[in-house]
């Protein structure tokens, strides 16, 4: 299995449709197959809730492909958001990018 | 009797100019005392949520689309500082119930509709009159029972998460369209922690 990636967001603020660059990026790692992603929220304080439903659209092409998401370095209040929107039963979140690499196993 | 707006302010409905409304929402935001950070990101993200789904409305034939956002300050009778309610309109005819949009026929009025589920939660439409549907978000089944990720993963969409937000963040969410003015969604009640259904 490859070695999971880490994607840093890009802050403080991130809309969708403000950001075609990392989406691109995003949908390009895990077309390939066996994707093991972390994305990193440090920089981030807000998400809209484009951005969030790719997340999903993202997670489910990475598990269709025997992959996976996990989110690490979320802070409040974006944390209080990301549970508004149930999110937090559908993405690991861990608190730091080595946490979450070390959640995926060998 | 409704009060008037403290904070008010109409634009076109394009994405430049909708940029600029959030920002000057923000500055207004940020001055309203008593607020905690979950309630000023409550109110950020219904802002972005509410002019997200302005953009998306089709204005009616020969009209120019416009977003207009306007805050309100209503007092508590405990002395405690006063709420917030927020009414974002645009150009739209409203929401769909069940293929139907306004005014509503009396078949789909005085009952509750599953208007759209997302993961383990659903949004329920109930249509008080010809031009007003009231939403109200509830666990599926009634209870937030453990679902299984993969179950989850396979059903989820990436549509109606705002909404969901929304209709977890305050106490009242109504969209209400009036022939010719196009359509309003009112938020009211305390922004404050996630209403528990």
């Amino acid at each position: 299995m490859p070695e999971p990636k880490v994607v840093g967001l890009p802050g403080p603020r991130i809309k969708l449709d403000e950001n075609q660059g990392i989406r691109q990026e995003l949908l390009d790692y895990v077309s390939r197959g066996n994707a093991r992603l972390v994305l990193d929220f440090t920089e981030v304080d807000f998400v809209d809730s484009s951005f969030l439903g790719f997340l999903i659209i993202l997670l489910k092409r990475a598990t269709a492909s025997g992959g996976d998401i996990r989110l690490c370095a979320m802070r409040q209040p974006l944390r209080s958001t990301f549970d508004l929107m149930r999110l937090d039963r559908l993405f690991p979140l861990h608190e730091t990018a080595e946490e979450a690499k070390h959640s995926y196993g060998g | 009797m409704k009060s008037s707006p403290v904070y008010s302010l109409t634009v076109p409905s394009v994405s430049d100019s909708l940029t600029i409304l959030e920002d000057l929402c923000e500055i207004y935001i940020t001055a309203i005392p008593g607020l905690d950070e979950d309630a000023l990101t409550f109110l950020r993200l219904s802002v972005a949520e509410g002019c997200r789904n302005a953009l998306s409305q089709e204005p009616g034939p020969n009209r120019v689309g416009t977003v207009g956002l306007s805050f309100y300050r209503t007092r508590q009778a405990n002395g405690q500082h006063p709420l917030t309610a927020l009414e974002i309109n645009d150009s739209g005819i409203g929401l769909q119930i069940e293929g139907n949009t306004s005014p509503y026929p009396r078949e789909v009025m005085g009952r509750e509709i599953e208007f759209l589920r997302i993961l383990d939660y659903q949004i329920i439409a109930s249509v008080a009159d010809p031009f007003m549907v009231r939403l109200k978000a509830a666990p599926v089944n009634g209870c937030e029972a453990p679902l299984e990720r993969d179950m989850l993963i396979s059903s989820a969409q990436p549509r109606g998460l705002g909404l969901l937000a929304l209709c977890r963040c305050w106490q009242e969410v109504l969209f209400v369209h009036e022939p010719g003015a196009g359509t309003t969604l009112r938020l009211s009640g305390p922004v404050a922690a996630p209403v528990s259904n």
